[in-house]
Order: C-alpha cells, then structure tokens, then sequence
C-alpha cells in the first residue's frame, strides 16, 4: 500500500518535523509556496491518532485563530482571526502539526497561482511553469515532498486542477462531507474543502479525519456510515465507468497540437488500464452546445456569488482602513486599493450579471443549465459507477503564457470539472504519466455520497498507473 | 445592453465600491465582449425556462436547523486586534449622522 502518512508514522516524530522545518525554507526559497510558515510549530505529545504528529499545510483561506489569514489579498494582509475552521480545530485535536499556510489566488480566483498578494507560486517540476490554482502553494508542497498532505479549497477544479499539473492526488469529497465553517468563502454553492497529496490512500485518510456534521455549518451533513478506507483495495471486476466522448475524442479537436495528442493518448492508455482491471468503459455522450457552457455557468455563479461573500471586505472592522471623510468613500478606498485587477473583473462580472435586466438572462438561466447538466450526469451515475476524463488540455503552462482567459476551442476540455462543483459530486485527480516530462492526470467523478466507490477506482488505478513522480523530477 | 462603455463599466464597478483606474477599465472593456459572446451561449440553448433553477447542489432532506440558541462568541479582546481604530470595547468610525 502507498501512503506517505503511514511512512511517516514510522518515522522518528522529532526528526520528522525538524527535517520539515528544513525542507519548508528551502522549498519557499526556490517555490515561494508559503505566505506564513510556522518556525515555531512543535509536536503534540498527548495525541496518539493516525495523523499526529504528522506535519502538514493549510491553504490560506482556512481561518487559524491566532495566526495570520489572508487568502493571499491586500484587504487581509495583517488579519487575524478570532476564531479556526472547523478543518483547522479537527487536525489540531487529532495532533497533526501546522507548519506552514500556502499562497492563493488571491480569494480563490483563479487557476494559475499567480495572483497572490505574496507573488507567483512555481511548479516543482519545471519552476518556469506554474504549481496551478488556486490551491498553488499546498499542491507544490505536496509535489515537493515537504509534507505529506496539504487541504485546500474547490470551487471549479482548485484542488484538481493544480494537482494534476504537479504530479499529485486531489480530492474533493461530496460537497457537505467537509464542513466549510471559517473557510473564507468564494462561491458558497461550489466550494468544496479538498485534500492535496502524494496518494490516494492518503488523501482518503485526512478525510476520513476531517468530515463529519458541523452546527456551524447548515450544510454538512453525517457520513459516519461511510468508511472511505475498507473497501479501497477492492477489486473492480464488475465495475462501470464511462467518458463523454465530446470531450475525451480526439476528432473534436481541430488540429491539435502534438502535446493534446499525447494526452489523448495517454487519457486512452489509462482505459485499457481499467478494462484490465476488469472494468466495463463504455463511451457517453453529452450534447456539444450544452457542454460548451460550462465556462460561462461557472463564471455567472461563482462571480455573482462572489460579489455578495466578499461584501464584507469593507476595512473598517479588519482589514486596513481606507482613507476618506465618510464610511461609504473608507470602504471604496479600503476595496479599490485592496482587490486586485483580476478580482476586480471577476466583481464587475457579477455585477453585471446581477443588473435587474440581466438577472434572469444569464444568472438564473445559469442556475437552470446546472441543474441540466447536473441530472444528465446523475442519469449517467445510475449505470456508472464513475465517470473518467483528461484533467486538462496541456501540462503546466508557462509563468509568462499564463493566465484566467478562456481558450475557445479547448474551453470544454479546460474546465469541465466544474462539473463536480455544481453537482456536488465527489471527484479526484490522481497522475496519470509524463508528457514532455511534465506531469499530466486524469480526473475520477462519481455520484453524490458515493465516494467509497470513486476511492475504490482511483486507488486501483493508482496502483496499476505506478507514476513515478518524485523519482522522475 | 449591448454595447458597453466606460460609464457602464464603472457603474457595474462603483455598485459593489469598487473604482477602477483607465487601465482596469479599459481591460474589462477590451475582454468583455469576449465574456458576452461565451455568456450568450447560455440563452442559445432550447428548452430550459422550464427547469428549476439550481441554487444548491445537495437536497436538504436530512438537515436540522441547530436551535437558536448563543454558544461560541468571539471576544471583544480578540475582534479588536484587527482595528487600529479602536477605544477600550469598540470600534471608532467617522460620525455617520450629519448635523
């Protein structure tokens, strides 16, 4: 069995955190992952449980009383909070140990990790690339071995998508399973909180040890009769998993580039993988003009939703304080030199869509095509047990190539998996193999409170896949 | 509302206080047609004033309101150390009712 936290385990704890420690300054020297790291941070003595003692990294948007949160903006800058995420207080209490909290895009917007207030986070793999976002910083420090696992959040790929580009695990459960309290939030009906790490062994464990009902969360709900470890090693003989061939077939592409091609090649080599495995793959279809709105329904929900949660940034209960004579010309100071160019589009999108005479036209029409989209799937999970696809058009992109603009004819294949997002479903990106030497990954969804059954596949492919991640960097 | 111009952009901007230099203005400018084009793509599709706007992704079925009743606080102490603007139990804010 593959986990880095049962390695760990073995290890002697103090030397295990002293050797982090180490590794965390070296790592943000040549990565710039971290935004705040923990020098003090030191073992706990009293906890015996399966991940005490085990160092591991936040992403700045979780809520740490006491210790700085800035989800990587300029309106948080110096913010402590009063209070910890409910993530945050369950790994204190089983005796897992902070070191280091992880750069952003800033608020969650955003999928390069280039946004932060703190600067550009690198890819482990090639630091002329980006780690990906917007959970950058916990997936290059997954990816460089400093910790075993590292949470971070999931609005439409944010944990996924940077972890197929660093040659790692990401998983975000069913929407619930995680309580999201002190999470500072993006979009409230897609956030997800996700686990970043080397396998998927591990990834399952942290969740097993983090999820659970919250009071301070309406929408948790209880999965103590979901055991994500017992049926992981079982075999698949019997199961059924599909693909949506608009998007996984080559002859939707025009002309596609030779890095495409080997992706496709790959994504097609894994199907073999799982046939092997005694699995039944079979292909789907989901209309073109359907699937090709996905970008535009995620930028309408998640921008509309964003203006109403970030309304609060205001600078005047925390946050540095705008200069003007009246409240109102405080807050517009405090916003207008706190957000960045990026926020600020992404705002003056939701505005937009939230004008009286655009409200039903793209806003609610959105909220209709999610849910289309949503039972088509949920139709599809009725004979699936999963759904399989390619992560992403291309590996890692470069530093200076990057940015949030949606490619046209790849925008489907760029962003499909805001799917799992919008319907809450658990899915995970586990390393697939190396094209141009840089890592690439295919994405596992399956229906709502099924993840047993999406740890299950992704574990057995994980073991017949055999990447060889840090050893081949 | 088909043709955008600045006054527009710093309109859906000034709605949520936010002011935007030319240079931020003239960006949003320049992508939003781009935007428009790939948000007109959801009111080309047929057949969907009839489905249910989907608001949440789960069925609340199985979850209870917790009662109404005070728990967890945060404390003054711990709230303030976030202002500089600030006296012993409170946050200090320009007078906000005009003589």
């Amino acid at each position: 069995m593959k986990s880095r936290i049962l390695e760990y385990k073995e290890k002697e704890k103090e030397t295990l955190l002293n050797s982090t420690k180490e590794k965390v300054l070296i790592h943000q020297e040549k990565y710039n992952s971290f935004v705040t790291i923990l020098k003090d941070a030191s073992l706990n003595e009293e906890m015996d449980s399966l991940l005490s003692n085990i160092p591991y990294v936040l992403k700045d948007n979780f809520s740490t009383k006491g210790i700085l949160t800035t989800a990587s903006s300029n309106t948080l800058k110096d913010y402590i909070p009063p209070y910890s995420s409910t993530v945050y207080e369950k790994l204190e209490s089983r005796g897992s140990v902070l070191v280091a909290k992880s750069v952003m895009d800033e608020f969650g917007m955003g999928g390069t990790g280039t946004t932060g207030h703190t600067g550009v986070v690198r890819n482990p793999w090639n630091p002329d690339c980006i780690a990906g976002g917007s959970s950058a910083g916990s997936a290059a420090a997954v990816s460089d071995e400093i910790v075993a696992f590292a949470l971070g959040s999931d609005t439409g790929d944010s944990v996924r998508k940077p972890a197929a580009y660093c040659g790692i695990v990401g998983y975000k459960p069913t929407y619930g399973m995680i309580s999201r309290y002190g999470l500072l939030p993006f979009a409230s009906s897609l956030d997800h909180v996700g686990v970043l790490s080397k396998y998927v062994y591990d990834a399952a464990l942290v969740v097993n040890e983090i999820r659970g009902v919250d009071p301070h969360d309406m929408t948790s709900w209880d999965s103590s009769k979901i055991d994500l470890l017992s049926n992981i090693n079982e075999d698949l003989k019997g199961k059924k998993v599909c693909y949506i061939k608009e998007i996984a077939d080559i002859s939707n592409y025009e002309n596609p580039s030779e890095e495409l091609i080997s992706i496709l090649e790959n994504f097609q080599n894994t199907l073999k993988l799982l046939e092997e495995m005694g699995v039944l793959v079979e292909e789907v279809s989901i209309p073109s003009d359907l699937l090709e709105t996905i970008p535009s329904v995620y930028t309408c929900i998640s921008s509309a939703e964003a203006t109403s949660n970030l309304s609060n940034l205001t600078g005047i209960i925390f946050g540095p304080r705008g200069e003007g004579k009246t409240i109102n010309e405080m807050m517009i100071d405090h916003r207008t030199k706190g957000f960045s160019p990026l926020i600020k589009r992404r705002l003056v999108i939701g505005s937009y869509v939230l004008q009286k005479e655009n409200q039903e036209k793209y806003f609610v029409n959105a909220q209709r095509i999610r849910n289309k989209i949503v039972t088509l799937m949920k139709d599809y999970f009725k004979i699936y047990d999963a759904c399989i696809l390619p992560c992403a058009s291309s590996t890692a992109p470069k530093i200076s190539d990057a940015n949030d603009m949606v490619k046209k004819d790849l925008a489907v294949l760029d962003n499909h998996m805001a799917i799992g997002n919008f319907g809450g479903f658990p899915s995970i990106t586990i390393p697939s193999g190396l094209v141009n030497n840089m890592p690439i990954g295919i994405n596992l969804t399956s229906n709502q409170k099924e993840d047993s059954k999406l740890l299950n596949i992704a574990y057995k492919l994980e073991e017949k896949i055999d990447f060889k991640g840090g050893e081949e960097k | 509302m088909n043709n955008f111009t600045k006054e527009l952009v710093d309109k859906f901007a000034n709605d949520l206080l936010i002011e935007l230099t030319g240079e931020e203005n003239k960006m949003v400018l320049d992508e939003f047609d781009i935007i428009k084009e790939n948000m007109e793509k959801i009111n080309e599709l047929e057949d969907i004033k009839n489905i249910e706007p989907m608001t949440h992704p789960l069925e609340f079925d199985d979850v209870l309101l917790r009662s109404d009743e005070v728990s967890d606080e945060l404390f003054t102490e711990e709230v303030l150390q976030n202002t500089t603007h600030k006296t012993i139990d409170s946050i200090v804010v320009p007078k906000v009712v005009e003589e």
